[in-house]
């Protein structure tokens, strides 16, 4: 790990490949370096999308990085209908719903287990969210990933409903519904 | 136009989703109605609150990602790595040998000479097997360790 921390981030070699078509296509040969040169490209959004989605830092984290190993596996199965970004967004958005889905069978668990124990994780959840990712997370599920997603400010609708896995009509209201619910809640506790 | 019908499209409007027509309606309203500006000024605050809280992602991200990619030859390994597989076959010979000799004293009946354990053995196939195998196992666990923590610390 140390050592890994200690290399320096890769440059970007190859000025006619920087496409990430050709990234792509180079990453899938197995060149490591192409696919090292896609991930820097887009881990700011993956984890920004991710932190959204699941409310904590260090969940996200873990999020993000699961999105790219994932995304480094199925590289082969991306057919360039989308862009590569379009596509690993998506892969964010379900490692992030199944995050949520194991919090709450794991929160199911520990309602349980002994009072002491729920009010500690409480305690750490409020502490380590931040106001306006915190009110996100009030929002049901599908509008959080569509406001998430709007966020990035680089996708079209189209895009976000592709990442989203759902109808671009539906996606259009849960933004709508999402991001007016948003507001109220922001005004609410005094953010507006 | 009223502002039951231009609340619920200010988000819409907000996000570039409404056309020309229905944008241009909505805008004439809004400019004449204060309850809307201020709607639609919460919005556009919401919009910046959103646009500002942004976190970077860290080399370290990157670099655990690509520890799972890279292959494991592809890994820088030391001079201690090495070693520290090359220990595998010592230590399970150090260990082997001892239970060796002790799954056979204890095989031996009391007071039996060498001759008479081989014969012992011999007239035990099923025994002497299970003793091989079990041996077997042992010591491929043992080597299957050894490359184990040798990669997971390289």
């Amino acid at each position: 790990m140390m050592l890994a921390l200690m290399m320096p981030a890769p440059s970007y070699p190859i000025a006619e490949d920087r496409g990430e078509h050709a990234l792509v296509a180079r990453a899938r040969s197995g060149d490591h370096q192409a696919f090292e040169c896609l991930v820097q490209a887009q881990k700011d959004s993956v984890l920004n999308v991710a932190r959204r989605i699941v409310g904590d830092l260090d969940a996200a984290q873990d999020v993000a990085q699961e999105t790219f190993i994932k995304a480094y596996r199925e590289l082969r199965r991306f057919g360039g209908r989308s862009s590569f970004a379009t596509w690993v967004y998506g892969i964010a958005v379900n490692e992030a719903r199944m995050y949520l889905r194991s919090q709450r069978r794991r929160q199911a668990r520990w309602q349980k287990q002994a009072s002491w124990e729920a009010q500690g994780s409480q305690e750490r959840t409020d502490e380590s969210s931040e106001a306006i990712v915190a009110l996100l997370q009030e929002l049901p599920e599908k509008h959080r990933v569509a406001v998430a997603l709007f966020y990035l400010e680089e996708l079209s609708l189209a895009e976000i409903a592709q990442a989203a896995g759902a109808p671009e009509g539906t996606v259009k209201a849960w933004l709508s519904r999402g991001r007016e619910q948003l507001r109220q809640l922001a005004r609410e506790r005094g953010l507006l | 136009v009223n502002c039951q019908q231009v609340g619920p499209q200010l988000a819409d409007y907000t996000a570039g989703f409404l056309g020309s027509e229905e944008r241009a309606r909505l805008e004439a309203h809004v400019g004449e109605c204060a309850d809307c500006a201020q709607h639609l000024a919460e919005l556009r605050a919401l919009d910046g609150l959103m646009a500002s809280d942004r976190v970077s992602a860290s080399q370290a991200l990157v670099a655990r990602v690509m520890r799972h990619v890279r292959p494991a030859a592809a890994r820088p390994r030391h001079a201690w790595v090495y070693m520290l597989d090359g220990l595998g076959p010592f230590v399970a010979a150090v260990v082997l040998v001892p239970v060796c000799a002790l799954l056979l004293v204890s095989l031996l009946p009391s007071g039996a000479t060498s001759q008479a354990t081989v014969d012992s053995l011999l007239q035990q196939p099923m025994t002497l097997g299970a003793a091989v195998f079990g041996l077997g196992v042992v010591a491929g666990g043992m080597l299957w360790l050894s490359k184990s923590v040798g990669e997971a610390l390289a």
